[in-house]
């Protein structure tokens, strides 16, 4: 017995040795390197925060991109099945019947989904649920989750969603995201991240996209996070908001013109620009192919914006820049006449559309004349009008930081050709983007400052902060402010009686150039007979100007004579600015009334003497400025002409010239001639060459005609006269 | 009370303490500065208290009333055991019958009952050798099979090693030893045909030697034969837990995430303790809760982690001079009962140290079998504290006539 319990001992004291040896062994030699597994395990890892994208807004703070997190959620029924293994009146099913309820309650996803996903069998795991739910929805739920006391809800950020508010509105100025994935040193995994591929999505891809942050984490054997103090993380900064100078307002109006133009005058591309000349903030930008019309819009956000991308021979639109330098030089006046009859050349005969025999200056521009400016143009030089077109900003990149900006084509001086300068003088081996067009405009209607284009008005973060505001920067003067002021009269004329007599308003001056170009045909070195870009660029109002908008459609109908920009360009423009000026925010018209408040009419003085002019003015407390050619004379003219009102701050020009003698006026068929002044005798001879029946009384000089001067009359009109 | 093992009491409280202060640094929570502790330590006291209660009655209790209750517990025992596996599952095991401010075990009643049993059948005297191992065997039986049910391997193949250290401790001849182990080593053998031959003709070369009767030779033959062939059949008649306890015994990394977890993961915390540990409350297995069952089953990877191989040594040294005191105090024993009964009771708490510890190591499968003293758990406590009570009243009692 006593050698079995030794053994008995012993057998026990080995066991214990063999583990002691075993846990030398594990612990101390530490085979298995386990002091490092353990550090592994404790290393932590980086959760990523994904940035919110920045919102794009216009410039009265209206959204009109914003993004949404998107998050998938699923549901952890271990938690939820030990809940209710610990507490015997909860019965798993019921409860997960409940989960169901709630979620669908607060979500798209329909009940029936979501029980046969939470009923599958084994209970005890974690299983999807469902992705792409918004952060509220899944607040709601987790909220209503909450009073039911079930646990087990995860939720995990799985995508983010740019959201349209203005749905098609400015869509291929916004451009389009892409999700992809950037590389990150520390977290050794690559990132979520949207990248704008296209459009204001791309320029400012920088500021829109944030930085994400990271917090360090360690988790616990059921994967639930330890919360330690010690752990680093990096603060998440949201992406800025961009609040640009577009006016969604400005912006509808202009796309709806065009939209309703591209489809009216079949036209293949329609672009538009409304831009503050002052500022060169660019108040809306559109263009639209007419395929877009049935395309979705999310197509069109990653198609490019038109108005920057397309390139195009602006035709007459070009004109002004001639006759500015012409002015600028004093190469002519405006009344000088130009012989406009075809210009043959040598190799080349230049043409207009209609024949002119001869046009003052100004009604070169009026009626856009391809010859008479081709005359001009050979004044002023090809040094000269290289050098100006270049730095009103043809032929290169505006400077706007709008991606897919083309320079235009416009040849190196030494790279032009025999005809070159004619060319170019009536706008073509030049091409140009509507916004370097838009922007040149702006110049000639601003006083001649070449303004930096820009559509992003100031860089916000999200606390509101302002990170960059972009102020209005001149790049440089380009012309001085007299030339420009005539020539503006000049394009205020085509207008009121030349080619763009569509765009004439009662309630607000405007002023602008036709251009109608023949497009080139592709691969030849010749024009279209059929195919034209119609562009019209204009700005209002002439006395301040505030906005210089351009139309642009390429390729409008030929049938029809849409081609003709002032049957398709010029209606749109006037479309435009009816509605720019008719929005109830506008500012335009109170502005022209509060600058006309005092304006006075101006009383017709023609015949009077200076003396008695003078008495007439002080009457209407006008001051005028009398320009006397003739010592004694009467007032042969004056501006502005009687019964035009007018602001007597502009001191009215009188001009005293020789008393014109009634006998020597021309007679004009249908007018009445002025029979004031005439001896009796003389009146009825005039009558009777112009077969007017003279009623007189009395004898002598007459004094009074019944018939004002320059009235129209028909044929056998009775015309009394009073004679002393 | 002069023969009182007292050294053997103070390491028993010793060894409380220790349990006491493991069961704090395992039920506690430190993450930053942040630490939470469950109140797990407070009821360990509160079963001491008790535990130490009842060692106290067992020490000055009668002897006689404790053998008239021997019997009727042992069958109070085996109905609650049949009672258990008609109650609700317990963490997928009937082992538990609830009595709403702790849940007890009957298996832990019948461990301590079946080897006093078993010590007072032994010890009748004028019995054949067969005799004795026919009545103990169907005595430790009828419990460890209905506790297999439950299914508690670990305490069921508790009841068996005690039973065979007992009968070896006995007066049985030493080739019963071989006769007894010779089953395992043919299980083990049953996956290779010639191996198993050539151990067979071994086994029964030895008993020739031994003298023992042709029809013995014959059953012990056969028996091992048999064995040996419906092996593989009970292994596929193995719940899958079992096989894979078994299977991810022989390589953990087989499933790391499933029943392979716990082995592997106890040994990260006990490799990672080095020398020293990593101080009290710094264990990180347990405080991000890879660590499973680290108040009770694995209690000891936690004194790894944090304490290191210096204070695992501490508490293998503290058991085995426990351990020790006892079995030099059964020596002195002379009657068979009480020898019997203390040597069965002194390898029941040596198995279960064993054991457990080993499973900490990743060397045994884990079959829930928790650390005597340390580990959290009120039914447990109480028993081990009992037996050792039993053992020290039977030293305490001793005669010169034993």
């Amino acid at each position: 017995m006593k050698t079995r319990l030794i053994i008995f001992s012993v057998v026990i004291s080995i066991l214990l040795c063999v583990w002691c040896i075993y846990l030398f062994v594990l612990q101390v030699l530490d085979p298995h390197d386990f002091a490092e597994t353990i550090t592994l395990r404790q290393h932590p890892s980086k959760q990523i925060n994904i940035p919110h994208r920045g919102d794009i807004l216009d410039c009265h703070g209206k959204i009109l991109v914003s993004s949404i997190k998107l998050f998938q959620i699923d549901f952890d029924r271990n938690l939820l099945f030990n809940a209710c293994k610990d507490d015997s009146t909860r019965n798993l099913r019921s409860e997960l019947k409940t989960v169901a309820q709630i979620i669908a309650d607060n979500s798209d996803i329909s009940r029936n989904t979501l029980q046969s996903k939470l009923l599958k069998k084994p209970y005890n795991t974690s299983i999807f649920i469902a992705e792409n739910i918004p952060e509220n929805q899944i607040n709601a739920i987790s909220a209503r989750l909450k009073e039911q006391k079930i646990p087990g809800l995860m939720k995990q950020f799985c995508n983010m969603k740019r959201t349209y508010s203005q749905d098609r509105l400015a869509s291929r100025l916004l451009g389009m995201v892409r999700k992809t994935t950037t590389d990150d040193e520390f977290a050794k995994e690559s990132i979520y991240r949207l990248k704008g591929v296209c459009g204001l999505e791309a320029t400012f891809d920088d500021q829109l996209t944030g930085i994400y942050g990271w917090d360090e984490t360690i988790h616990d054997a059921n994967n639930n996070r330890i919360p330690k103090l010690d752990l680093r993380h990096r603060q998440t900064q949201d992406g800025h908001s961009l609040y640009l100078t577009i006016d969604s307002k400005y912006q509808e109006i202009l796309e709806e013109n065009l939209q309703s133009g591209l489809k009216k005058y079949r036209a293949k591309h329609a672009i538009g620009i409304v831009m503050d000349c002052h500022t060169g903030a660019i108040k809306a930008m559109a263009g639209f192919a007419d395929t877009d019309l049935n395309r979705e819009a999310s197509v069109l956000r990653s198609l490019s914006n038109l108005p920057v991308s397309f390139m195009f021979e602006p035709g007459s639109v070009m004109k002004p820049f001639v006759a500015l330098l012409a002015l600028e030089e004093n190469i002519y006046h405006p009344n000088d006449v130009i012989d406009c009859r075809p210009y043959v050349m040598p190799e080349r005969t230049i043409t207009d559309d209609h024949e002119f025999s001869e046009l003052s200056f100004r009604d070169i521009i009026a009626y856009s004349s391809n010859v008479g400016i081709s005359k001009i143009v050979e004044q002023v030089g090809s040094n000269v009008l290289y050098e100006r077109l270049i730095s009103l900003g043809f032929g290169h990149r505006t400077g706007s930081n709008i991606a897919g900006e083309a320079p235009g084509i416009f040849h190196k001086l030494k790279d032009w050709q025999g005809f070159s300068l004619h060319s170019i003088s009536f706008g073509q081996e030049i091409s140009v983007t509507a916004l370097q067009l838009a922007n040149a405009y702006c110049a000639v209607a601003n006083g001649g400052h070449l303004m930096l284009p820009y559509i992003v008005d100031h860089i916000q973060d999200q606390e509101g902060h302002i990170i960059e505001q972009q102020q209005p920067k001149i790049l440089r003067e380009v012309s001085d402010p007299t030339s420009l002021d005539t020539l503006k009269y000049f394009l205020k004329n085509v207008v009121d009686y030349g080619t763009a007599k569509g765009a004439k308003l009662d309630f607000v001056t405007t002023a602008g150039k036709t251009g109608t170009a023949e497009k080139i045909i592709q691969g030849e070195r010749e024009y279209s007979k059929d195919k034209f870009t119609s562009v019209f660029a204009g700005f209002f109002p002439v006395e301040e100007p505030q906005y210089v908008i351009i139309i642009v459609y390429d390729e409008a109908n030929f049938e029809d004579y849409s081609y003709y920009a002032s049957l398709s360009a010029v209606p749109t423009f006037r479309d435009v600015v009816i509605d720019l000026v008719n929005l109830s925010s506008s500012d335009i018209i109170p502005t022209i009334r509060s600058a006309q408040c005092t304006f006075v009419e101006m009383p017709d003085l023609t015949g009077l003497s200076q003396k008695k002019a003078e008495k007439a003015l002080a009457k209407l407390n006008i001051e005028g400025q009398f320009i006397v050619k003739h010592g004694n004379g009467v007032v042969v003219n004056q501006f502005p002409k009687g019964g035009v009102s007018f602001s007597p701050t502009n001191k009215p020009s009188i001009i005293i010239g020789e008393k014109p003698k009634v006998e020597d006026q021309v007679l004009t068929a249908n007018t009445m001639p002025q029979l004031y002044g005439l001896t009796l005798r003389r009146a009825i001879t005039l009558a009777r060459k112009l077969n007017i029946q003279l009623k007189v009384k009395g004898h002598g000089v007459i004094r009074w005609q019944s018939i004002p001067s320059g009235n129209p009359i028909k044929y056998g009109d009775t015309c009394t006269v009073k004679a002393q | 009370m002069k023969n009182f093992n007292w050294s053997a009491l103070v390491l028993l409280i010793i060894l409380l303490l220790v349990g006491v202060f493991s069961i704090y640094t395992a039920s506690t929570t430190k993450i930053g500065d942040e630490i939470t502790t469950e109140n797990f330590y407070i009821r360990q006291i509160f079963w001491i208290f008790i535990s130490l209660i009842m060692l106290y009655i067992i020490v000055r209790i009668p002897r006689q009333v404790l053998d008239v209750l021997i019997v009727p517990g042992y069958v109070l025992t085996v109905l609650m055991l049949v009672l258990v596996l008609f109650l609700p599952q317990i963490k997928g095991s009937h082992r538990w019958i609830g009595m709403g401010f702790a849940n007890f075990q009957p298996s832990e009643l019948a461990k301590l009952v079946t080897i006093l049993l078993t010590a007072k059948l032994l010890s009748r005297p004028h019995q054949s050798d067969w005799q004795m191992i026919y009545s103990s065997l169907l005595v430790v039986t009828i419990p460890a099979l209905l506790i297999l049910i439950e299914p508690d391997l670990g305490t069921s193949l508790t009841l068996f090693v005690s039973l065979f250290a007992i009968l070896m401790a006995g007066p049985l001849p030493k080739f019963y030893i071989v006769i007894f182990l010779s089953p395992l080593i043919s299980i083990v053998a049953s996956f290779s045909l010639p191996i198993f031959l050539v151990l067979l003709a071994l086994l029964l070369w030895y008993l020739y030697n031994q003298r023992l009767g042709w029809v013995t030779m014959m059953f012990i033959g056969v028996f091992n034969t048999f064995v040996a062939l419906i092996s593989p059949v009970i292994w596929h008649g193995l719940k899958e837990y079992q096989q894979n306890r078994i299977l991810t015994f022989i390589d953990p990394m087989r499933d790391p995430f499933g029943a392979g977890y716990q082995i592997i993961q106890s040994k990260i915390a006990i490799g990672s303790g080095g020398l020293w540990g990593k101080g009290f409350l710094m264990g990180t297995q347990k405080n991000l809760k890879f660590l499973p069952e680290h108040h009770t089953d694995f209690i000891f990877s936690v004194i790894g982690e944090e304490f290191g191989f210096f204070g695992c040594l501490i508490v293998l040294t503290l058991f085995f001079l426990f351990l020790f005191s006892l079995v030099r105090s059964i020596r002195k024993l002379k009657r068979n009962e009480t020898y019997f009964a203390s040597i069965g009771i002194v390898t029941y708490l040596a198995f279960q140290i064993f054991v457990n510890v080993g499973m900490n190591l990743g060397v045994v499968p884990t079959t829930g079998i928790p650390l005597p003293f340390i580990s959290y758990g009120g039914s447990n406590l109480l028993i081990n504290v009992m037996a050792v009570g039993f053992v020290l009243k039977l030293i305490n009692e001793r005669s010169i006539f034993g």
